[in-house]
C-alpha cells in the first residue's frame, strides 16, 4: 500500500479483524482461502504474533512463500512463524485442514502475494467470484511429513542469511519431521566439521547449484567431493579461486584428486561447469571431462592456465559437443596450439551460442587457424573477442568470415594493432577510421545489431575506450 | 444485495447516483463515481444487460453495506486529510467476507 493512496477496504477490515485475537482465530475456520494471503500479510507486517501462529497452522496452500514477505530479515516474525509450525507439528492428530508442505524462505514467488492482494484479474463478474470455500479435507488425506523448508544457503552464515541460524536451531531435534532443502549452495571458507554438520541436514537430491569460494586442504576438498557425488540433480558447479594446500605426498595427492574427479561420474544432472582460478584441477581437467555422464551446456575456464594435456583434451571430449556457452576469457593462447580450440569449435558449431575469447592474447596466425571453424558457428548470439592482438587485414578477414553468423546480437572486437602509435597509445583518428571501415565490411555481409570495438586498457587509468560509446573515453585520451 | 432501477436519479448509465440495497431491505444511495471503487459494483452498473433487473447477487446485510457506504466517502476525503475509517472488530469478519465479494 502506498503512503499516497488510501488503504483498500479489505486492508482496513483485515486490520480491524486482527485487533481482536480471539475473533480472528475463530474467523480462520470459515475464512475463504483467497482471504488468507492478504490477512497473513497484514498479520505479518503488523506483528500480530498470536494470530499469525494460528494462520500458519490453518494455512490452506501447500506452500507458504515466507521469504517473499521478508524484504529484510525479520527475525522476530520468522520466529513466530516457526513457533506456529511447532504447534502444528506437535499435534498428535493431524488437523483436517493441514495443507502446508513447504515453507519457502527464498525471495521468490512475489507474484503469489501480489496475485491475492493486488489487482485480481477478472474478479468482477459474479461467475468468476470464488464461492466460499470449505477447508475440510477428507479423513486420511493431507500432506505427509517431513515438512520441507526451502532456502538458498550461503555458508558460513552472514547477512542477509543470518535468519538461517534460527532455522537451524529450530530444526534441531526434529529429524524426519522437517527437511531442509536447498537449491543453491554457496560455500566460502568453512571448517570441515561445520560443513559436514550442515550437509548432513540437507536433502542432497534437491541441490541444483553449488558455488565454492574457499581455501581448503586437499583432504577437506576430497571429503566435500563425496557429498558432491551424492547430489544427483546438481546442474551447476562453480569453483572460484579454490586454493588447495597439498602438503601431502604425491601418491596421496594422486589418490585424493582421483577421488575428487571420480565424483563427477555420479553427477547425473551436471550441465554447467565453471572453473575460475581452479588451480587444483591443473592437469586433471581431462579426467573430469572423461568422467562426465552427459554433455555440458556451459564450460567456463578462467583465471588459470590449463596444461597442454588438458588443453589438447578439449578437442577430443564427447561431452563438449553440445556446448551452448564457452568462456575462455583470459586463457593465454600464446604457448597453446590453436588446433584443440579449432576442433572444439567445429564440434560445437551447431549449438554454440556464447563464445568468450576476450584477453586471450590470440595472434593473427592463431586466428587464421580458427576462422573456418568460427564461421560455422551459426547459432552464435554473443561473441567477445576484444583484448587480442589482431592486425587490420586479419580483422577484415575475420569479419568477412562472420557472414553466416546472423544470430549475433552482441559482438566485441579489438581495435586493430594499426590503431596504436609507436608508444602503444591509441591513436583516436586512426581508431575511428579503422572501426568505420570494419563496420562497413560487416554491413556488406550481414546486418549487425550490436558491434563494439574496444581498445586495450589505458595504461594510465586502465579503462578501455569503446568505439561508438563516447562516454567510455577516459580523460587521459582527451585533448589537452 | 440487489440492484433495482428506480425513477429518482439512480436510473440509467448516466445516473449520478447508485442505489444499493441490502438483503435485509436497507437502502443506501451513494454517488456513482466513488462507488466504482468496488469492482463488482463497477461491473454491475457499467455493462448493459449484464445483470437482469432485481437479480439477487449475494446476501449482504445492512451493517457491512453501511461500512461500504462510509468507505466510499472515506476514499474521497482521504486525499484532503488522512482520515481514519473506524471499523469495529465485531463487524470486521462480516465486512471482510462482503468486501471479498465486492472487490474493494
Amino acid at each position: 500500500m502506498s503512503s499516497q493512496s488510501p488503504c483498500t477496504l479489505l486492508e482496513l477490515a483485515g486490520r480491524s479483524l486482527l485487533m481482536d485475537r480471539q475473533r480472528a482465530t475463530l474467523a480462520l475456520q470459515d475464512l475463504p482461502i483467497e482471504l488468507f494471503p492478504p490477512l497473513f500479510m497484514e498479520a505479518f507486517s503488523g506483528g500480530c504474533s498470536e494470530v499469525l501462529k494460528e494462520m500458519v497452522q490453518a494455512w490452506p496452500f501447500t506452500c507458504l512463500p515466507l521469504g517473499a514477505l521478508m524484504k529484510k530479515p525479520d527475525l522476530e516474525m520468522l520466529q513466530v512463524t516457526l513457533q506456529g509450525l511447532n504447534m502444528l507439528l506437535a499435534q498428535r492428530d493431524r488437523p483436517r485442514r493441514w495443507r502446508l508442505q513447504v515453507l519457502d524462505l527464498r525471495r521468490v514467488h512475489h507474484n503469489f502475494w501480489r496475485m491475492w492482494t493486488g489487482e485480481v484479474a477478472d474478479a468482477c463478474s459474479p461467475e468468476a467470484m470464488p464461492r466460499k470455500q470449505t477447508l475440510a479435507a477428507p479423513p486420511g488425506t493431507g500432506p505427509s511429513l517431513p515438512l520441507k523448508v526451502l532456502t538458498d544457503l550461503c555458508l558460513p552464515h552472514k547477512p542477509p542469511y543470518a535468519p538461517m541460524a534460527f532455522v537451524f536451531q529450530w530444526m534441531d531435534g526434529k529429524p524426519g519431521v522437517v527437511q531442509l532443502c536447498c537449491k543453491k549452495l554457496q560455500i566460502s571458507t568453512l571448517s570441515l566439521q561445520s560443513m559436514e554438520r550442515i550437509l548432513e541436514e540437507l536433502d542432497l537430491d534437491y541441490i541444483q547449484q553449488v558455488e565454492m569460494h574457499c581455501s581448503w586442504s586437499l583432504s577437506t576438498l576430497a571429503s566435500f567431493a563425496t557429498y558432491l557425488g551424492q547430489m544427483r540433480n546438481l546442474r551447476k558447479l562453480l569453483f572460484s579461486h579454490v586454493c588447495v594446500s597439498a602438503d601431502v605426498s604425491q601418491e596421496e595427492k594422486d589418490w585424493l584428486m582421483g577421488h575428487v574427479t571420480s565424483q563427477f561420474a555420479k553427477m547425473d544432472g551436471l550441465r554447467r561447469v565453471y572453473l575460475d582460478g581452479a588451480f587444483f584441477l591443473d592437469g586433471r581437467l581431462r579426467q573430469v571431462l572423461r568422467h562426465l555422464k552427459n554433455p555440458l551446456e556451459t564450460l567456463s575456464i578462467t583465471n588459470c592456465q590449463p596444461s597442454d594435456l588438458d588443453w589438447n583434451h578439449l578437442s577430443g571430449s564427447p561431452n563438449l559437443t553440445q556446448l551452448l556457452h564457452l568462456n575462455l576469457c583470459g586463457i593465454k593462447q600464446t604457448n597453446l596450439s590453436p588446433e584443440p580450440l579449432r576442433i572444439l569449435l567445429e564440434n560445437a558449431a551447431a549449438t554454440l551460442r556464447t563464445l568468450n575469447l576476450q584477453d586471450c592474447e590470440i595472434t593473427d596466425s592463431q586466428l587464421h587457424a580458427l576462422l573456418p571453424a568460427l564461421s560455422g558457428c551459426s547459432q552464435l548470439r554473443t561473441f567477445s573477442f576484444h583484448g587480442n592482438d589482431i592486425s587490420l587485414p586479419v580483422m577484415r578477414d575475420l569479419l568477412r568470415h562472420t557472414a553466416r553468423l546472423r544470430q549475433l546480437s552482441l559482438e566485441m572486437y579489438p581495435a586493430p594493432l594499426e590503431s596504436y602509435d609507436a608508444q602503444g597509445a591509441i591513436h583516436r583518428e586512426r581508431f575511428f577510421q579503422h572501426c568505420a571501415e570494419l563496420t562497413d565490411i560487416l554491413r556488406a555481409v550481414r546486418e549487425p545489431r550490436g558491434v563494439l570495438f574496444h581498445t586495450k586498457p589505458c595504461h594510465i587509468c586502465g579503462h578501455r575506450f569503446v568505439y561508438n560509446l563516447p562516454s567510455s573515453l577516459c580523460r587521459c585520451l582527451m585533448p589537452a | 444485495m440487489e440492484r433495482r432501477k428506480t425513477y429518482d436519479g439512480c436510473e440509467g448509465p448516466d445516473a449520478m447516483y447508485v442505489k444499493l440495497m441490502s438483503s435485509d431491505a436497507h437502502e443506501f444511495v451513494v454517488k456513482r463515481e466513488p462507488a466504482l471503487a468496488s469492482g463488482t459494483i463497477k461491473v454491475m452498473v457499467s455493462g448493459p444487460g449484464q445483470f437482469a433487473e432485481n437479480e439477487p447477487i449475494r446476501s449482504i446485510v445492512e451493517r457491512p453495506l453501511h461500512i461500504l457506504h462510509m468507505y466510499f466517502t472515506y476514499k474521497v476525503c482521504y486525499t484532503k486529510n488522512s482520515t481514519k475509517l473506524p471499523i469495529a472488530p465485531e463487524i470486521a469478519l462480516e465486512l471482510v467476507m462482503a468486501v471479498n465479494f465486492l472487490d474493494c
